[in-house]
């Protein structure tokens, strides 16, 4: 099993979010990110990028992150792929009603871009490890 | 280019869409002040709008403008889920916190957020 995260898509509407995450991933968490400026072009190419994580913003015009989530799990290839949510509405029943829908966490708006590839490389850990147990 | 000068670099930019976003804001709740056929719609306008630059300026290390655009997104949300008209007092009150964020959005420069001069090699793996 791969221990550390290495590739990631990273789904948003944001042009200036979409920069200082990449920055942050890129340059700061060392990741390989595949960045899609909405969930239509999510769709369309996420299966070949093979990501080890997906994040979705929640809010976007035309298909939103929930219906998004939703297309990327009839794609055989992504059935299985962490995702998570990135919202600025996140309170308690707002992140139960994400986890519901097969989120592995939910990232709340604001954030610091600086310390998200540690928190992003936290949760998929816990991802791994609940995947591990859930495994005969 | 290093980390940080594309950091600043995008702070820069990050400037000119904070003042035109409350701009925006501003267009919108003026349509609730010339209209009261249009208030629920004009509101629910400035109230996504103002939702989103609580996100983004806050990301983007401008806590305050964040705070500023939080306290009217949750003021504008308050005004939707009333039943009735507005009253000129509700308004007012919204007007005032808009001049708060356009007082923010004015003095926003990259050197504003905590991004500019964030420690950036602590993080670096």
């Amino acid at each position: 099993m791969r221990r550390e995260i290495e590739r990631l898509t990273y789904v948003e509407d944001d042009p200036d979010i979409r920069a200082i995450v990449e920055i942050a991933f890129t340059q700061i968490g060392g990741f390989n990110i595949d960045t899609c400026a909405s969930g239509a072009e999510a769709v369309a190419r996420t299966a070949a990028f093979a990501p080890d994580l997906i994040i979705l913003d929640v809010m976007m015009p035309s298909m939103d992150g929930i219906e998004t989530l939703k297309q990327l799990r009839k794609i055989p290839e992504l059935r299985a792929t962490p995702i998570i949510f990135m919202t600025a509405k996140a309170m308690t029943h707002e992140i139960e009603f994400y986890r519901s829908l097969g989120a592995v966490d939910v990232i709340s708006k604001p954030f610091d871009p600086l310390t998200l590839p540690e928190r992003v490389r936290e949760i998929w850990q816990q991802a791994q490890e609940h995947k591990g147990q859930d495994s005969p | 280019m290093t980390v940080r000068e594309q950091i600043r670099a995008l702070l820069q930019r990050h400037c000119t869409t904070i003042k035109a976003q409350v701009e925006e804001v501003e267009a919108a709740l003026s349509g609730v002040v010339t209209s009261e056929d249009h208030q629920a719609a004009s509101i629910r306008v400035a109230q996504g709008l103002t939702h989103q630059i609580k996100g983004t300026s806050g990301s983007m290390g401008y806590r305050e403008t964040s705070a500023a655009a939080a306290t009217l997104d949750q003021t504008l949300k308050a005004l939707l889920t009333d039943t009735g008209s507005i009253s000129p007092a509700q308004l007012q009150h919204a007007l005032d916190l808009l001049r708060d964020l356009q007082r923010h959005a004015r003095n926003a420069s990259p050197e504003a957020s905590s991004l500019y001069s964030a420690d950036l090699p602590r993080l670096e793996k």
